[in-house]
């Protein structure tokens, strides 16, 4: 498996082609293909009669660069609602910098697709590549309602729409060394198996929000205990709060391993855990929210 | 920086141009990988009579063609059994059972969602009633480009 992305430098007419230069295209494509085909959890989502404020729905997402548009997905069941549903951007201490009214009085029925755009690499506080900030949404209370939040994503684009299919087949990515003459079959292993990618990734990047342990959502009580899963995927697990590492189904042989004092962001080293290898699935439990990320930010 | 077709090769002579083509579409598709590993925000059910949608839906944007289910419950299920729903329509999978502690049931099943085209998003929630009360995990639902059930 390759773990890093390194593109080569650019190709210059007239100069000598080397295999090193040609095998770090090849990584770098064979790098894409093992993010695009890894195992995808389904997104958080919330079903629940009860008024979104901002204690019951933290999402909080790792800023990327030129990402500066947020769409969701919303949905409101069986009776209207009278005031206004929000999108409330915050800092990672939750001081709110911009709220967005995504409806107002919306009636039973309603649903939106929708994104708002903030400009200024998010509502103007000129984030940076990797940091980190929080969302919630806001809903008015009533009664005998649901209201569901289906996702909430960062994106570079205000269109999430799909290009039409490529069709090609994933090809294995050449290796070349010293000396090798071209052959248009390797050569054409660049364009299927990044036309296959391309198909799976869309034009469109989504950089998704991550909502809280479900116990601390809006149905926090009924909830207790959920946790979270993973499949490892990602050297450093980036959390809040306190909890463990749990092994799925066997925490004799794979004992637990505690992680975190404190509320506030913190990263652990995975690797510290002897029983997990990348593929795995494990839980974490305990703590208030947890994600996976390439590098320790 | 935007996509650029990419161009099919019938000759052994590869240009500068064709191959900063292929660096800068590399280059397009990093930009558009995730920052994070999300997690599946798991569901956990103590002494409940029944699960349904409005317990919780979770959504998927579909990549790949198999979505894994996995779930534990603790108690007796009612003769329909435990369901799973992909938008609204019961996809159940043919479930294998094992046992795992405190008398408690692993289901594990695989639904095939080849149907919906890359991006789309779908609804998933799982449906059951419980004999009495019982208690349940939903512990993951996760799509992947196999028919065999993941883990």
């Amino acid at each position: 498996m390759v773990d890093e992305f390194t593109l080569p430098a650019e190709f210059r007419t007239g100069a000598y082609l080397s295999a090193m230069q040609l095998n770090q295209l090849s990584d770098a494509v064979a790098y894409l293909h093992g993010r695009a085909t890894a195992p995808m959890m389904a997104r958080s989502s919330i079903v629940t009669d009860t008024e979104l404020t901002s204690t019951n729905n933290i999402w909080r997402i790792r800023h990327k660069d030129g990402y500066n548009d947020i769409h969701y997905s919303m949905k409101l069941n069986t009776s209207n609602l009278s005031g206004s549903v929000k999108i409330v951007l915050t800092t990672e201490d939750g001081a709110k910098t911009a709220q967005y009214t995504v409806e107002t009085n919306p009636s039973a029925g309603w649903s939106e697709t929708g994104h708002i755009s903030t400009g200024g690499a998010i509502d103007g506080r000129s984030l940076n590549d990797g940091e980190w900030y929080q969302i919630y949404v806001d809903t008015p209370g009533g009664s005998n309602y649901t209201f569901e939040v289906h996702y909430l994503d960062e994106s570079n684009d205000t269109s999430l729409n799909y290009p039409t299919p490529q069709g090609a087949s994933w090809s294995a990515q050449p290796e070349w060394s010293h000396g090798d003459a071209p052959a248009t079959g390797k050569l054409q292993a660049y364009t299927d198996g990044l036309d296959y990618i391309y198909d799976l990734v869309g034009d469109a990047g989504r950089n998704p929000a991550v909502l809280v342990d479900r116990e601390h959502g809006p149905q926090g009580t009924d909830h207790e205990d959920s946790g979270l899963t993973f499949v490892h995927l990602q050297p450093w697990l980036i959390f809040r709060g306190s909890g463990e590492i749990i092994h799925p189904t066997d925490s004799t042989t794979n004992p637990s391993v505690s992680i975190g004092d404190e509320d506030e962001l913190t990263v652990f080293d995975l690797s510290a855990v002897p029983w997990l290898q990348y593929g795995d699935i494990y839980r974490v439990f305990g703590c208030t929210w947890a994600c996976e990320a390439m590098d320790a930010g | 920086m935007a996509w650029q077709s990419n161009p099919n090769i019938s000759s052994t002579t590869s240009s500068a141009t064709t191959l900063n083509n292929w660096r800068s579409n590399a280059e397009f598709l990093h930009d558009r990988t995730p920052e994070i590993n999300w997690p599946f925000a798991a569901l956990y059910l103590q002494a409940v009579e029944s699960i349904d949608w409005d317990d919780t839906t979770w959504t998927v944007i579909h990549r790949h063609n198999y979505l894994h289910v996995s779930v534990k419950l603790w108690g007796t299920l009612d003769p329909s059994g435990l369901r799973a729903y992909v938008d609204n329509v019961d996809s159940s999978p043919t479930w294998s059972t094992s046992a795992i502690s405190g008398s408690g049931v692993w289901y594990k099943g695989v639904i095939n969602v080849s149907s919906y085209d890359p991006g789309d998003d779908y609804d998933v929630y799982i449906k059951a009633d419980f004999d009495g009360t019982g208690t349940i995990l939903v512990d993951f639902l996760m799509e992947y480009d196999s028919g065999t059930f993941y883990g």
